[in-house]
């Protein structure tokens, strides 16, 4: 559908029809329908559709419509059929309205601006002999995605209902969730040539003032021709924009987004991407999985200390590796000193070279897997095992503890699946400085990533938030995650303005 | 001119992480690990033998160890001559032990130390063994069947001393610690080579005495025994009872816990050690069929283990107050703490202090049971 809009309006746009705002329609259908065609030229997807009256010749019809944007049934049974058919006393455009055509949303404008607006999103224009209005009839209709479970955040418990395309199946997915009139969507258009739709949506008793207004004033100061998916959005709004680090979120569940504004957050839907935007964004949030919440407290507490682990491995391990077997291998025990010095015997390359080497192989296998179809996809891994694992190893191209290294990289990266981009910048910047200064350079190294988490902001909330902190509510839902009836805060600035999420009324605000 | 400072700021970085922190890049497989030792003195030479581990192959991993031989004026000369034949720097960070000749060790063991102690490389946690036989370099060309590599078998002797207590472990922060401090005298344990089949294998038994940074003497495993239950260092080992209340009855009791207070008094102006030694042991084996189980026979064989224990300890004092006069039981240290004036008075002339001291012991056993058996062996009829 997407694709349709667009072809439409660069079609449109290319043949440099401009038309001006103030313009109106005229009264004559012959030259209301040449205009239009005019505007239309050289676009074979727009139906123009003459109708007259069987009853009364003078009553004189054009239905404009683009075709694939709008509902065939709809428009022969409420429009062309009772047009055709109708009876009418007096010949007026108001008394078409009301009387014969059958659909739900219909107005009357004059503009031709906003007549061809309404056409290239799937409405239908109704012009009529003799009158100077036209009607605009809701005909939308196209083909959409159903709703499927989202690919990209499978789970093995929880809802298997994900996100399409369209923003208003989006919209109703989250209306399902929060039934509450407090639940509030304001619609925007961004994108100067593409109009594309975006909705804030968020719960008003809530969410924080401020950040609605700073949201909606950074969405309004976006200058771009098109939006065609929520990222475009989130590189123009979200802070910290050169940071690898994301300060905004996506997902494509909508019990995510749910869970998220009943925290107090703000989510931004994009017409076209089933990727909903929420903000603020936090560092911890990357550790946080929708699953967590539905599981036993316990086993999800287990599973959130393994991902802090995979961060610490995934960014670390090869770093630390080459520290170690580079500048302090008295730091090794002696057994693994030597099984270390026996496996690298003949291996021709420096480990530095090795790890960043075995490093990139694993990014390419991993970039090639994502892109190619399913079938092609298993080959490439299996290649990969082999050729790059076995055989490099055999052959003594590389050494094996490095291929170890770079698979228990690899793996724990792949728990942290929405941070794999940075993780990948973190790691080889870490293998590099701890190549020319060992350990000492990684934990320069450390320090200086912690500086950057600490110094960045999500629309004002600290990225690091309850994470620098041993506050016993900090800790619920960040390290471990809390049973819910013990969780009795929301996260604190975010859900600021109604603290308490759950258990008895006596639970003071917190300062 | 904005451009101008930001590229003048990335090559600062640039330059500082070159010339700062770890400059030391090498690969592990292009060291030579050493593993142990060992040092002789031949021709007004220090003769520099170490042990080095060569881990071969790729997928399947086999070590073989190698013994290069080097000499030098100075150790650390040697040890750069070492690479004229290795080819490569020697690594000594993963070094288990330094075995001393005892040539070198009685003419005085700081030069060798010094170097030890000074170098970044060299661990101070290696152990320090003297050697018994006429070169240290033979006892590692010894032969074991466990290991290829003969330091970690007697590394491995080393640390499984708790269990025998018939030598001590020393390692060489310890000696140096010994060696430096006042009122104390270092030790060490002693090696000898012993045949076994063809094969020569090392084997430590003894402790070497030092006076100062000389050896003069040295104690049986017994004796050794004695030694550390009187510095409170003993942890395990065994105490052969023999012939208990006259019945021929050899009877062994396993250490569990040992417990020493060691309590300097003054005398009519003479120094007295008065040393209480509490050990709590089981009895491990009884070498006949009469009972020293039952309540009787168990105050027997402790008034005998008791009584065999103090003897021993005075022994060896006197033994050592004697021949050598060298406080190994740092007995200054416990004088120093607890009698500070005292020390004060005597520190220049406590080797003489020493030899005249009067020492008393006091054992006292607890016999806490007899292992899975409550009973001797009982034969048939």
């Amino acid at each position: 559908m997407f694709k349709k809009i667009k072809d439409i309006l660069n079609i449109k746009n290319s043949e440099g029809s401009k038309i001006e705002k103030s313009q109106t329609l005229e009264e004559s259908l012959k030259d209301n329908i040449s205009t239009f065609k005019k505007i239309f030229a050289g676009n074979d997807l727009i139906v123009f559709r003459t109708i007259r009256n069987q009853h009364d010749d003078k009553l004189l019809f054009c239905m404009i419509y683009a075709d694939g944007m709008t509902d065939k049934e709809t428009i022969q049974d409420t429009v062309i059929l009772p047009l055709i058919g109708a009876k009418v006393s007096s010949i007026s455009l108001d008394d078409i309205k009301d009387t014969v055509i059958g659909s739900g949303n219909i107005e009357i404008d004059n503009r031709i601006d906003e007549l061809v607006k309404s056409i290239i999103y799937g409405d239908s224009v109704l012009l009529m002999d003799g009158s100077p209005k036209a009607l605009i009839i809701d005909t939308k209709g196209w083909e959409k995605r159903r709703i499927s479970e989202p690919i990209g955040e499978a789970a093995v418990r929880g809802p298997r209902e994900g996100f399409t395309e369209s923003i208003q199946t989006n919209l109703t997915l989250i209306w399902r969730k929060i039934i509450s009139p407090d639940l509030k969507m304001e619609y925007m258009e961004i994108g100067k040539r593409t109009k594309t739709k975006v909705c804030i949506c968020y719960l008003q008793s809530l969410a924080s003032d401020k950040i609605i207004e700073e949201l909606k004033k950074r969405l309004n100061e976006i200058q771009i021709d098109g939006i065609l998916e929520s990222g475009y959005i989130e590189s123009f709004v979200q802070d910290a924009p050169l940071s690898p680090f994301e300060t905004m979120g996506s997902t494509e569940r909508p019990d995510v987004v749910a869970a998220n504004l009943l925290e107090g957050r703000i989510a931004v839907l994009c017409d076209g991407t089933p990727f909903v935007l929420t903000l603020p964004y936090l560092f911890m949030e990357y550790f946080q999985v929708n699953e967590d919440y539905y599981h036993n407290y316990l086993y999800s507490s287990f599973n959130r200390i393994l991902r802090y682990f995979a961060f610490l491995f995934s960014t670390s391990i090869p770093a630390i590796y080459i520290a170690l077997t580079t500048y302090h291998q008295e730091m090794i025990p002696t057994p693994l000193l030597l099984s270390i010095s026996a496996s690298r015997q003949g291996v021709p390359f420096p480990t530095v070279f090795e790890a960043l080497a075995m490093g990139i192989t694993f990014e390419i296998l991993r970039e090639a897997g994502t892109r190619l179809p399913k079938p092609i996809g298993q080959t490439v891994s299996i290649v990969g095992a082999l050729v790059l694992g076995e055989a490099a190893v055999a052959a003594r191209i590389v050494s094996a503890p490095i291929v170890i290294v770079t698979a228990i990289t690899g793996i724990t990266s792949l728990m942290l699946p929405k941070m794999l981009g940075a993780l990948a910048i973190v790691r080889f910047s870490f293998i590099i400085i701890s190549s020319f200064l060992g350990l000492y350079g990684y934990i320069f190294g450390v320090i200086g990533l912690f500086i950057h988490l600490i110094s960045i902001r999500s629309f004002g909330i600290p990225y690091m938030l309850h994470l620098a902190s041993i506050n016993k509510e900090d800790v619920k839902d960040t390290i471990i995650r809390a049973p819910w009836w013990y969780m009795h805060y929301r996260p604190k600035l975010i859900g600021a303005k109604d603290p308490v999420r759950s258990g008895s009324k006596k639970l003071k605000k917190r300062g | 001119m904005k451009y101008e400072k930001s590229i003048l700021l990335i090559l600062l970085i640039i330059g500082v992480s070159f010339t700062s922190g770890c400059w030391n890049y090498r690969e592990i497989d292009e060291m030579t690990i050493v593993s142990g030792v060992a040092i002789d003195y031949e021709d007004e030479k220090f003769v520099l033998t170490i042990e080095s581990i060569t881990p071969k192959g790729g997928q399947d991993v086999t070590m073989t160890s190698d013994l290069t031989t080097a000499e030098g004026a100075t150790i650390f000369d040697a040890i750069r001559n070492l690479i004229m034949q290795t080819g490569r720097r020697v690594y000594w960070a993963h070094g288990k032990v330094i075995i001393i000749s005892e040539e070198i060790a009685r003419a005085g063991i700081t030069p060798v130390l010094d170097y030890v102690t000074r170098d970044a490389e060299v661990r101070e946690n290696m152990w320090l063994v003297l050697s018994k036989e006429k070169d240290a370099k033979s006892l590692l060309e010894g032969k074991d069947k466990m290991h290829d590599t003969i330091s970690v078998h007697i590394d491995d002797m080393l640390q499984s001393q708790k269990s025998i207590s018939k030598y001590n472990a020393v390692e060489l922060w310890r000696f140096l610690d010994d060696l430096t401090a006042d009122g104390i005298s270092p030790t060490m344990p002693m090696a000898v080579l012993k045949t076994k089949r063809d094969a020569k294998i090392p084997l430590i038994n003894g402790i070497a005495i030092f006076k100062r940074d000389r050896m003069v003497g040295e104690l049986n495993g017994i004796e050794a025994r004695s030694l550390l239950l009187t510095k409170g260092e003993l942890k395990g080992g065994v105490i052969v009872v023999p012939n208990v209340g006259k019945t021929n009855t050899d009877i062994t009791l396993e250490v569990f816990k040992s417990k020493t207070k060691v309590k300097p008094e003054l005398i009519d102006g003479k120094l007295m050690m008065k040393i209480d030694v509490k050990l709590d042991v089981n009895i491990a084996e009884i070498k006949g069929t009469d009972d020293f189980i039952s309540e009787k026979g168990r105050k027997v064989l402790q008034k005998e283990a008791e009584e065999l224990v103090k003897m021993q300890i005075e022994n060896t004092i006197k033994k050592v107050q004697k021949q050598w006069a060298s406080d190994v039981f740092d007995f200054g240290g416990v004088v120093q703490r607890e009698m500070p004036d005292y020390w004060k008075a005597h520190k220049n002339d406590w080797d003489k202090q020493f030899a005249g001291l009067i020492v008393k012991a006091n054992a006292e056993i607890n016999i806490r049971g007899s292992a899975l058996t409550s009973k001797p062996i009982k034969v048939g009829e």
